[in-house]
């Protein structure tokens, strides 16, 4: 016998009115969705073996919370299929915990969206994309993933509290995987999980910033442009004390591998050289003190550690171009998040 | 032939609290501040408590800061607030 949903039952006369329904009470974010149908809800909660009023997380400042069941509709109404569903319970729990600081990340006018890099086993077994076209569009678990996590930030968190200026493209979806082939660790590894344990990691997160450079054949001229990137006076990288995610594509990492670099050692080049003189920051007002001998010599950095870069290989195979995602204002305000996939695992608070 | 769909939203959790009881007259009364930690809030916090001292009697300017804007107080430094002072204001600044 399957379990009593308790969401309250529309009846429509078919797809078409579901879809005009769904717009008119402002339950989307902007796409059509697939209808949420009784048995698709069932079936995605059966694959994550949860019961419908199992509590996934929760934002406490606003008194809402996400059961399972609610995470399910909205996860069928994004277009997942039901294997992904565990992904999506895992992501909901990361975002649920303390230290994420969901409310600040999802009202910010500052406009963050939550970056999932999916690693593990998973990944592949549910068809991920790790290449070409990372960020899309194109890949079904992906794009629906990611899309996933913001119709249940939409219709569950309080959309009414979103007050982002820009908001940007990644607010629809913004979910990658992570190319494991290589020898690098991969991103979960580096944050304490086993390999063969699939995981989720969750990051407030601007816009990809794409770094060019098809001429460098040396690693460290490579990891110099990355750095030039993330040290932008405009990101909070610089005006607060953030993390920030860099995703080295192939043909990079293969100019670097070649050479012995490991993850830690391209993490701590950036954190050394992803800086810029604190004369700078008050040219920028970031720091409204005048400028004094010795702040053209004296560096602020990107990021305060090396650990708090999120280092990701991924990408096409063909092309030289890699990226980093700058954090959302501070790491005393959020942190990213690696949540195991399909353990349970108090996510609310 | 019709079918039927979930409805996909939530509403609050609804919780109650009481307020604390309201004094007569503000005069004399211990002020404290919650600087939310933004840039700014403790300049724009300062200004309020200075005018409502001079406008209600108001005694003192306890400031504390937040450790974070978007969390709320911690237990701990609200209690510690709460036994020095009889009321607070907390602001926003950017």
């Amino acid at each position: 016998m399957n379990p009593a949903l308790l969401s309250h039952r529309i009846e429509v006369e078919n797809v078409e009115q579901v879809v005009e329904t769904f717009y008119q009470k402002g339950w989307t974010d902007g796409l059509p969705v697939v209808p949420p149908t009784e048995e698709k809800v069932l079936a995605f909660l059966g694959a994550a073996g949860l019961a419908p009023d199992e509590i996934l997380g929760a934002i406490p400042e606003r008194n809402r919370v996400f059961t399972a069941e609610k995470v399910a509709i909205n996860a069928v109404m994004a277009g997942c299929l039901p294997e992904y569903f565990p992904v999506v319970v895992a992501a909901v729990r990361g975002i649920s915990r303390p230290e994420f600081g969901l409310h600040g990340v999802c009202a910010s006018t500052a406009g963050s969206a939550i970056l999932m890099v999916v690693n593990g086993p998973v990944a592949g077994a549910i068809g991920l994309n790790n290449g070409q076209n990372l960020m899309g569009p194109g890949n079904r678990a992906n794009a629906t993933m990611g899309r996933a996590l913001r119709l249940v930030l939409y219709n569950l968190a309080g959309r009414e509290f979103d007050r982002s200026t820009l908001g940007h493209p990644g607010k629809y979806t913004y979910c990658i995987s992570e190319n494991e082939t290589g020898s690098w660790a991969p991103l979960h590894v580096m944050r304490g999980l086993e390999k063969e344990t699939s995981a989720v990691t969750l990051f407030a997160a601007e816009g990809p910033n794409q770094v060019q450079n098809h001429v460098a054949l040396k690693p460290e001229n490579i990891l110099n442009t990355i750095a030039d990137r993330m040290r932008s006076l405009g990101s909070f990288n610089m005006g607060g004390d953030c993390e920030c995610a860099v995703i080295i594509c192939p043909e990079h990492y293969e100019t670097l591998i070649r050479d012995g670099w490991t993850k830690e050692g391209v993490r701590k080049f950036l954190y050394e050289n992803a800086c810029r003189p604190l004369a700078d920051l008050k040219r920028g007002g970031l720091n409204e003190s005048p400028i004094e001998p010795g702040d053209e010599e004296t560096m602020v950095r990107a990021v305060s550690s090396s650990d708090h870069i999120l280092l990701v290989m991924a990408g096409g195979g063909a092309g030289r171009f890699s990226a980093c995602m700058p954090g959302w204002f501070s790491r005393h305000m959020s942190k990213a998040v690696t949540e195991p996939v399909g353990v349970t695992c108090s996510g609310g608070t | 032939m019709t079918f039927t769909v979930l409805d996909p939203t939530n509403e609050p959790v609804e919780t109650t609290f009481e307020k604390a009881p309201r004094p007569e007259s503000l005069k004399g009364l211990r002020l404290g501040l919650i600087d939310n930690g933004k840039k700014n809030s403790d300049y724009l916090v300062k200004k309020i408590g200075g005018r409502l001292r001079s406008l209600y009697g108001l005694s003192g300017d306890h400031l504390v800061r937040k450790p974070s804007p978007s969390h709320a107080i911690p237990p701990d430094m609200a209690e510690a607030l709460a036994g020095k002072v009889d009321l607070v204001v907390a602001g926003i600044g950017d």
